[in-house]
């Protein structure tokens, strides 16, 4: 014969319910207040389990398996319908409430017995845990010390017209059809922009599986200018594997111009770690982590905008290469690459925030790498300037190849 | 209140069973539950799990026990008892204990169920839970893609109405597969899958596990899928797939805009710009497995078209074409007009001004500067279709095909990033065919009920005739009669040829009636090797799609028919006569078949005799059908008077000049008869070498109805001294005419013609020459009697009709395929 119930999910869903024959004495109302009691009495076409006080009635459901939070029978002989029992096997038989209470006691020290299993489980994760994190940081530190490795292009839109905003809030959002794994930069281009410091652009990357947060900016209006926006991370997207999105936020004055042409750019590191100083990352947003202070970080490319970085340096001559506006809030170190083709003899120096770094000579690779400290107490932008002479004869061409900055504490 | 339940089978899974719980109880989607089946797990871990998670979330985890049945029992366990327990569900999807889905998922795969009527379930792009590999599902759903890479995984979600239309998942398969299976009897309950975007679905994935199992023993399940699901893959069910989702051809006709797509080419099922049509190549360039395009592109001059489909050639030649870009990026095709005949030949070299010019997409695709230089140098294949009314000069498509490869733009951006592991599209019909030993299908979309009528070659004979005949009468009532020539690649042009059929097409080739297998010759007789011949599974593609295949002579094709058969195509075996070789051993069709008795649905015998010989070899009463022969063509005039003429007898012999039909015995007769027979003789070998010397000059055979009733209005006698013969349609044209046949007693001669009373039967032995002489002395002396018999001839033809010799095969037909109401 069949099993039926009046509420099938009541039944299926209690953890631990406790199931009377028909015609068995009602349960101490101190058990009935703490687990689920159910009767179970004959009906027409089979048995009936029913909630203790509510008699069956139509519509009975038919149950096409056992409900799984039964933890006893609270009977003084096995009940017929038993035989019937649509489960594997049948539930325990408690012949008097003292049975019952022997048998939640056991199943408390059982829950005991693995609640102190979990916890030792959980101590060894931690433990390893704990390594794995300090493995990590030492590996983010130690991988970021090299240069940055150079972006690759993970998606482009190409460039087209757009009109201007209106005053106030627009948002655009966009699933790219590329992973935002490794992601290094969001790109964004502005056929026209200026505003001023009432207007405010924010611009979020997210994993859009999980709607996680992967890189969060939020950009003054007058750092907009036309032409492309280049948002770094301060280091690669992790390795979601997710499809990457973008949100943009234009808070727009009135009387400023903005024209956000919905088109982007993600730019990802091939293979190799990529740390970056982000003028506009927003750290406050949930998740976002910067990188350790030990790790030398890229600056913007947009220091570099209409900056000489090269020179052709005749035998004997002197010449100097600037950066006016180089980030150097908390930085505790500049570090500069200078590379030189051509005569040997070029020496370079590194000027910045009144400290110098001293006459550097070039390796036999015809590179010269400056690290300079930085007084404390720098802020905002600072010109950086490389100091460059010749006590050579043959005419050499002398690169700025690149530009780090270092937060945190300088051993010196 | 509950809208989704997610059904988690537990069995042996104890330990990852709670992240799947959790991933189910964190999904912003209100109204979610979580229907653990306990399978019989014997890990009591897996309830403790449960009871832990229903105490954290009261009264949305659900737990269920039963016997093990395994995972395909356990979902449906869950089924039934979310269907009877939530009264607002709207959709159950099927979580693995191992596998995880991100917090959206659920919100935006019921988005995408609900995004069209015919929606049944949402499946995701599979993240790998373990490897960091993710592999795209997306694009647009299509049937036969489905069919074919099974890229719907168990961790779909389904809606209400497929479940409450009865689908479960079958119990039967525990090796795996269940979940494909399940998606395949959807698509035959009418529903379709939608794919969820950015789903967020992870899937573990170790290197031992159920579906590391199931992979194992791959071809067996995949077998048993198309076993359970066969009415997906009928040669017409795959056909309406076909045309209703990835059109075989795009037709550019030459110097106009625009592409016609198009499965069968008297359909187009849309019509594109080329630059539209471009637009979709590159798209396909950068991925073919989510963009469709025709595999097959055919630039056409419309002169060109309209002959070949006026020569009923269209369908035949896309599908030739299809089998010939297997091999070549390109194909070219050039008419020839040639009055009276259809041939085919293949050549190479000469496509610039050919008409036709096809290529395929395939090659386009990976490299279309290839494919462009291959047309420009011009070393393409190229087949000759020499046929009526083709147009002298038109304009060649060479040009424009490089024209517009030149036009085609850069591979456009991959619409994904996942990992594309599916069949490129332009290739998923050709697969699924394949799939069920079905090479190029004939592109037709089936209107009414189709016949073909298989023969070796077609030349004037009798047997063409007959058939012919009665294809007329077929037609006459709803049947579309199909002439497949399985021998030749030409054929002869009978009057009424296009009529009587609907379409004309050759075999795969040639030379595949001499395919034997001797070491299985049955008793003796030809058995065809052409069943493991790579281009059986085409000819089986030719055929596949009719509702019957009626085969009269051709022995490949009877290594055809019992594949055939399981396809759907009912079979039945014409035979005519029981011929044996110059040694007197048996020999011939009507041996052959023997050995291919069970194949066949019935066998159409033309006279009694035949039926008997058939009855004693050990064919079943019930599979044979008695259907005689008629006159080959209309009366064309009335018969002359025949009454006592006294001028010189007249005698004809009319038929094809082989061995077979005694002609050493009709030079003897001619010799012995000088001086009081003016004889005419018509006719030319077919099967065999030159004639000997007759004696009389030869006259070249017709098959034009109205010269036929001349020769036979002229003779006074028809003779045939043949050594075997079936029924000659020749002896009832004669009959018609007053022409009075004398004829060897061969076959089943006797039962048409009543010795002395309606014609002559001669000894078919050494005295033939003797006796037939003996007879034309005697009709000369008695002209009475010749004109008794010539009335008895004409009463006689008076008696036979196709229409009414026909209704038993008609009945037949109508059981073995009822016409559609």
């Amino acid at each position: 014969m069949r099993f039926f119930t009046t509420d099938p999910a009541g039944l299926m869903a209690a953890p631990r319910a406790v199931l009377l024959p028909a015609g068995a004495p009602p349960p101490n109302p101190a058990l009935a207040s703490a687990l689920p009691v159910w009767r179970v009495s004959r009906c027409e076409e089979g048995w009936a389990i029913h909630p203790e006080g509510r008699p069956p009635g139509p519509p009975l459901i038919a149950l096409p398996s056992a409900p799984g939070g039964v933890i006893a029978i609270l009977a003084a002989e096995p009940p017929s319908w038993l035989a019937d029992w649509p489960g594997p096997e049948a539930p325990p038989l408690a012949r008097d409430p003292a049975e019952l209470a022997a048998l939640l006691a056991r199943a408390l020290a059982a829950a005991e017995a693995r609640h102190a299993g979990l916890q030792r489980q959980i101590l060894a994760l931690r433990a390893e845990h704990e390594e794995a994190r300090a493995a990590m940081a030492a590996w983010l530190a130690s991988a970021g010390q090299a240069w940055p490795a150079p972006p690759v292009l993970a998606f482009a839109d190409p460039e087209g017209p757009a009109a201007p905003l209106a005053a106030g809030r627009h948002r655009f959002r966009r699933v790219l059809p590329c992973a935002v794994d490794h992601a290094t930069a969001v790109a964004l281009h502005l056929p026209i922009a200026a505003c001023g410091a009432g207007s405010v652009l924010s611009v979020r990357l997210i994993g859009e599986e999980s709607s996680r947060l992967a890189g969060s900016w939020i950009v003054p209006g007058p750092a907009l200018t036309p032409g492309w926006l280049a948002l770094d991370l301060p280091m690669p997207a992790m390795p979601w594997g997710e499809s990457a999105a973008v949100e943009i936020e234009a808070d727009l004055a009135p009387g400023d111009v903005l024209a956000l042409h919905p088109s982007l750019r993600l730019l990802r590191t091939a293979g190799a770690a990529r740390f970056m100083l982000s003028p506009f990352w927003e750290p406050a947003a949930e998740g976002m982590l910067l990188p350790p202070e030990q790790v030398w970080l890229g600056l913007p490319e947009a220091m570099w905008e209409g900056q000489r970085r090269s020179v052709l340096l005749p035998g004997g001559g002197r010449a100097e290469l600037c950066l006016p506006a180089v980030p150097v809030t908390a930085m505790a170190a500049l570090r500069a690459e200078v590379a030189l083709t051509g005569g040997a003899g070029v020496q370079a120096a590194l000027w910045c925030g009144g400290a110098g770094s001293g006459w550097r000579d070039a390796d036999p690779a015809g590179r010269i790498t400056i690290t300079l400290p930085l007084p404390i107490g720098l802020a905002g932008t600072a010109p950086v300037r490389l100091l460059l002479r010749h006590l050579g004869r043959l005419e050499c061409r002398v690169a700025w190849r690149a530009l780090q900055g270092r937060r945190g504490r300088i051993e010196r | 209140m509950i809208q989704v339940a997610c059904i988690i089978p537990a069995y042996r899974q104890p330990g990852l069973l709670a992240e799947a719980i959790e991933s189910a109880m964190e999904q912003r989607l209100p109204g979610v539950a979580a229907v653990v089946v306990d399978d019989g797990c014997p890990f009591e871990e897996t309830r403790t799990i449960v009871r832990e998670a229903q105490a954290r979330h009261p009264g949305r985890v659900h737990l269920l026990r039963r016997p093990n049945g395994g995972l395909s029992a356990a979902r449906n366990s869950g089924i039934e008892y979310a269907l009877a327990a939530f009264p607002a569900l709207e959709a159950v999807y099927f979580l693995d204990a191992d596998n995880r889905i991100r917090p959206d998922f659920l919100t935006r795969a019921l988005a995408a169920l609900r995004s069209g009527p015919d929606i049944g379930w949402a499946y995701p792009d599979i993240d790998d839970l373990g490897p960091a590999e993710r592999w795209d599902t997306g694009g647009p759903f299509l049937q036969l893609a489905m069919m074919h890479d099974l890229y719907c995984e168990a961790g779909s979600l389904v809606a209400r109405r497929m479940l409450e239309a009865g689908l479960r998942f079958d119990e039967g398969l525990r090796q795996g597969f269940e979940d494909a299976e399940f998606w395949l009897r959807a698509l035959r309950l009418g529903f379709r899958g939608a794919h969820i975007p950015t789903a967020g679905f992870r899937y573990r994935r170790r290197a031992e596990s159920m579906l590391a199992d199931s992979e194992r023993v791959r071809p067996q399940l995949l077998f048993a899928l198309r076993e359970r699901n066969a009415a997906l893959w009928t040669p017409r069910a795959l056909l309406a797939a076909e045309a209703r989702e990835l059109p075989r051809h795009a037709i550019l006709p030459l110097g106009a805009g625009q592409a016609w797509l198009s499965l069968d080419p008297d359909s187009p099922t849309a019509v594109l710009s080329r630059a539209e049509l471009r637009s979709r190549l590159a798209a396909a360039r950068s991925n073919p497995a989510r963009q469709a395009v025709p595999p097959l592109l055919i630039f056409a001059d419309s002169a060109a078209l309209q002959a070949i489909r006026a020569a009923g050639l269209q369908h035949w030649l896309c599908w030739q074409l299809a089998i010939e870009l297997r091999q070549a990026p390109a194909i070219a095709v050039a008419l020839r007009a040639q009055e009276g005949r259809i041939a085919v030949s293949k050549e190479s070299g000469g496509a610039e001004r050919a008409p036709l010019l096809a290529l395929a997409t395939a090659s386009l695709l990976n490299d279309p500067a290839e494919v462009a230089i291959r047309l420009a140098q011009g070393h393409l294949p190229r087949l000759d279709l020499n046929l009526p009314g083709a147009p002298e000069q038109g304009a060649a498509a060479l040009g424009e095909a490089l024209a517009e490869i030149a036009l085609l733009p850069d591979p456009a951006p991959a619409p994904a990033w996942r990992r594309e592991w599916r069949t490129p599209l332009h290739r998923v019909a050709a697969a699924a065919a394949a799939a069920v030993g079905l090479g190029v299908l004939r592109p037709s979309l089936p209107r009414g009920r189709q016949i073909a009528i298989v023969q070796p070659l077609h030349a004037a004979g009798g047997v063409e005739k007959a058939l012919l005949m009665q294809a007329r009468v077929l037609r006459r009532h709803g049947w579309t009669p199909h002439l497949v020539i399985a021998e030749r690649r030409e054929l002869l042009l009978l009057p009424g040829l296009f009529d009587a059929y609907a379409s004309i097409s050759f075999f795969p080739g040639t030379g595949h009636e001499r395919l034997l297998a001797p070491e299985r010759a049955y008793f003796g007789a030809e058995v065809s090797a052409y069943g493991h011949h790579p281009a059986a599974r085409d000819a089986l593609g030719l055929l596949a799609g009719m509702d019957v295949v009626l085969n009269t002579h051709s022995l490949a094709c009877h290594a055809l028919v019992g594949r055939l058969r399981r396809l759907g195509p009912r079979c039945l075996l014409g035979l005519h006569l029981v011929e044996r070789d110059a040694w007197g051993r048996p020999h011939g069709q009507a041996h052959s078949a023997l050995a291919y008795e069970h194949a066949y649905d019935a066998a159409l015998v033309i006279s009694e005799r035949l039926r008997d010989w058939c009855l004693a070899q050990g064919w079943p009463a019930e599979k044979l059908l008695l259907l005689r022969n008629a006159p080959g063509h209309e009366a064309q005039r009335p018969p002359p008077p025949r009454e006592r003429a006294t001028r010189t007898l007249r005698a004809l012999y009319l038929g094809r000049l082989d061995r077979q039909k005694g002609l050493d015995r009709l030079a003897g007769i001619i010799a012995g008869t000088h001086g009081f027979v003016d004889w005419r003789v018509v006719g030319a070998p077919v099967l065999d070498g030159p004639p000997p010397d007759l004696g009389v000059t030869v006259e070249p055979p017709t098959t034009d109805a109205r010269a036929l009733d001349e020769l036979y209005a002229w003779a006074d006698v028809l003779l045939l001294p043949s050594r075997f013969e079936g029924v000659p349609l020749s002896v009832l044209e004669a009959q018609r005419m007053g022409c009075v046949p004398v004829v060897t007693d061969v076959g089943a001669v006797a039962e048409c013609i009543t010795d002395g009373e309606d014609g002559i039967l001669l000894p078919n032995d050494g005295s033939c020459v003797a006796a037939a002489c003996d007879v034309l002395h005697t009709l000369d002396a008695d002209r009475a009697r010749l004109a008794r018999l010539a009335a008895g001839a004409m009463a006689r033809a008076e008696r036979l009709s196709w229409e009414q010799h026909m209704r038993p095969l008609l009945e037949l037909l109508d059981r073995l395929v009822p016409p559609s109401p």
